[in-house]
């Protein structure tokens, strides 16, 4: 499939010299749902306005649909960008709420009816059409706010953490409402947040960001079982991934400073400094196991736990079933899978495969 | 036996006309750290406040240690409280913020702080208070920082140990994570719980967070418009949710609530007849109920009705589906044993050993 979107070397560099956007290479194919993942100031932000039109590239290019658009201002690059879905106006019944930014643009009486009346049907409003916000309940004034966030149908979706202060069931609802619309409209959508959890559960794609760079580019389950550094090892996935730092050995072992020796995945040169990743899930109680230690905390999650163990080789975390639940105190002894590990060279932070 | 660290009896307290808690009782022991969950509005901070000595009940008693301290001043109650927004004194370094709840009373008001800094008498036991504290928290290298050059989750570590530093009677925590990264605030929940338990002080915790809720709690207390829906360790509430109100709050995705009513004997989900429900042995009067089935409970085959799968998202180590299912939107959780796609069909099976049920009206 040919892409719809391409960033390619996209650069932006602020007055003040800092390099928020260090040559970004992109493409998104249409109907496509890309997240842009990273922490405060990994130039997600930034990425995502300059294919808005609100911040010019220093250098590089932005092509939607073979069209080049990074010196096209906002308002011709038919994109929507949502920042939040912010509270709905008090005064105005569903319909006006739902209908303003149609207005504002200057669309006739018959499209607003037909772009409104499509809108709230898709959401199940219908039958809400005439009421004032206050007198709705929680769930269906998000589904207004949501209505007439995405109303308009751009040729590209841009959202900035839209959820914002959303949370518990409220943030789920709507972040499920986002996808659903998004698939069933079929509009090329870029998503931009610092959570993973949202990355992970919304991307057909995520892109990991950090410092101006990608550090990684691939649907949501590769990213989490395949991190092709330590930097995306750590932020994606929570509970992280347990690492362990050692050197290998000529017998094929991780021998970590405090002698305790792991098994390693594949064949690796001897004396190299390496980190091993195991990832929650992949810890079990072990009594032939390598690596001792103590519980220190049990936390129930409902669905399971994570159990929190101090080890020889630090702090490691085990996921079990909820009716496995540890005491503190207890004295366990844990293995995992090395199929199931990553394998990291320590000096470059790089995945060795 | 000894009084609990806390006891609240029949607290009640209204803004005008507005009740913010009604009838509230619960107790914190000695060794125990009990989060409150509720969600904005539910009373919580009200609840603090008013254990804290910041606002006077219209009803009820605050018991401390078995003393009633209902009428007594903040400052003679001994309780900390650390809030949601960092309240560090600009300006300061981390050590004069520790340091300042040190500082006897009396001095800080009638000399100001800065005088106080430079009296000599009691700077070595204050001294040494504030390095276990920092060391405690892993703040040593911060103590000579000014506190505005902090991020976000140093403040807030720093405002915990502001806390600790004088070894209250009772900790008083209000959403001090809220405004924290995600992956910050999973790693100062784990801090926060081994750090109270080292210290062997009581501590009461309030939360919207259903997950800091369900993994920090010796007792979880579930509060609604002001009143107290349940109470229990995590895994009673979470498993024996007594209303579906309670049900919603903890767990997420939040458990699925089916409708169903009886018709010529059998159970069906209320709006498809044609789809019956088994419901096991213990069923509640009546002929309407909310089937709650947690989605880590739904089985994806088994069934006898089909659904379709609209959403597939996936969380890392598990996958959740959004399932459209006799006209209900169902969550299941399920491992990831096998990829799945929009628009696949499965027939869900709901063990009924796992439901919980309720009379519906």
């Amino acid at each position: 499939m040919s892409s719809f979107l391409e960033l390619s070397a996209l650069r932006k560099v602020f007055p003040d010299g800092t390099v928020a956007v260090d040559g970004m290479d992109l493409s998104c194919v249409e109907g496509e749902f890309v997240v842009l993942l990273g922490p405060s100031g990994c130039g997600k932000t930034t990425t995502l306005r300059m294919v808005a039109g609100l911040e010019v590239p220093s250098s590089g290019s932005i092509r939607m649909a073979g069209e080049e658009i990074a010196q096209l201002p906002p308002q011709a690059r038919d994109v929507g960008f949502v920042f939040q879905f912010y509270a709905l106006y008090p005064h105005l019944s569903v319909f006006d709420n739902v209908a303003f930014p149609l207005r504002s643009v200057g669309c006739d009486v018959v499209q607003v009816r037909q772009r409104v009346g499509e809108m709230v049907e898709r959401l199940g409003l219908e039958h809400l059409v005439g009421r004032r916000p206050a007198t709705l309940s929680g769930g269906d004034q998000q589904r207004v706010a949501l209505a007439r966030a995405l109303v308009r149908s751009p040729r590209l979706w841009l959202m900035d953490e839209p959820l914002g202060t959303l949370d518990g069931e409220g943030r789920l609802q709507m972040r499920e409402l986002i996808r659903r619309q998004q698939i069933d409209l079929g509009i090329t959508t870029i998503y931009v947040t610092h959570d993973q959890e949202e990355a992970m559960s919304l991307a057909d794609r995520v892109v990991v960001m950090e410092g101006g760079d990608i550090r990684q580019i691939g649907p949501p389950g590769e990213v989490y079982d395949d991190p092709q550094d330590l930097f995306v090892a750590d932020f994606v996935g929570s509970p992280s991934m347990n690492i362990v730092t050692g050197q290998s050995t000529a017998a094929g072992l991780l021998l970590t400073p405090c002698g305790v020796q792991l098994p390693l995945s594949r064949p690796v040169a001897a004396l190299l400094p390496l980190s091993l990743g195991v990832r929650p899930e992949a810890v079990f109680v072990d009594d032939q196991g390598p690596l001792a230690g103590t519980v220190v905390l049990d936390e129930l999650l409902g669905a399971h736990r994570n159990i929190h163990v101090d080890t020889s080789v630090g702090r490691f975390i085990m996921r079990r079933h909820p009716t496995e639940g540890l005491a503190t105190g207890t004295a366990v002894t844990l293995g995992f899978d090395p199929r199931r590990t990553c394998l990291f060279r320590t000096d470059t932070g790089k995945s060795i495969r | 036996m000894t009084a609990p660290a806390l006891r609240l009896s029949g607290i009640g307290h209204r803004y005008g006309s507005t009740v913010a808690l009604e009838e509230v009782s619960l107790a914190v022991d000695a060794d125990e750290l009990v989060v409150v969950l509720g969600p904005s509005g539910a009373g919580k901070t009200t609840l603090l406040r008013t254990i804290a000595g910041l606002e006077l009940p219209a009803a009820g008693r605050v018991e401390l240690h078995g003393d009633d301290v209902t009428r007594w001043t903040p400052a003679q109650r001994d309780v900390a409280f650390v809030f949601q927004n960092f309240s560090l004194y600009p300006g300061w370094t981390v050590r004069q913020n520790l340091a300042f709840p040190l500082l006897a009373p009396a001095r800080r008001a009638t000399r100001g702080v800065r005088a106080a800094f430079r009296v000599g008498a009691d700077t070595e036991e204050i001294d040494e208070r504030i390095d276990w504290a920092a060391r405690l928290l892993g703040i040593e290298r911060l103590l000579e920082r000014p506190a505005e050059l902090l991020s976000g989750g140093e403040m807030q570590r720093v405002a915990i140990g502001r806390a600790i530093v004088r070894r209250p009677r009772l900790f008083l925590l209000d959403e001090p994570l809220t405004n924290l990264d995600a992956k910050l605030r999973e790693q100062l929940r784990v801090e926060l719980v081994v750090l109270r338990r080292e210290l062997g002080i009581p501590m009461l915790y309030v939360t919207h967070d259903q997950s800091e809720a369900l993994a920090m709690g010796d007792r979880v207390v579930v509060l609604h418009a002001g009143r107290v829906l349940q109470e229990g360790t995590a895994q009673q509430v979470y498993e024996r949710p007594r209303t579906p109100k309670v049900a919603r709050q903890l767990g997420q995705p939040a458990i699925n609530l089916i409708p169903l009513r009886r018709s010529a004997g059998q159970w069906c989900v209320d709006g498809a007849e044609q789809v019956p429900v088994e419901v096991g042995l213990r069923v509640p009067d009546g002929d309407q109920l909310w089937f709650g089935i947690r989605p880590e409970a739904v089985a994806v085959a088994g069934g006898s009705h089909e659904g379709t799968v609209r959403l597939v998202e996936d969380t890392g180590p598990g996958t959740i589906l959004l399932l459209d299912w006799a006209g209900q939107e169902l969550h299941l959780l399920v491992d990831k044993s096998r990829k799945w796609s929009t628009g696949d069909h499965l027939a869900p099976y709901f063990d009924p050993e796992r439901a919980l049920l309720w009379q519906r009206s």
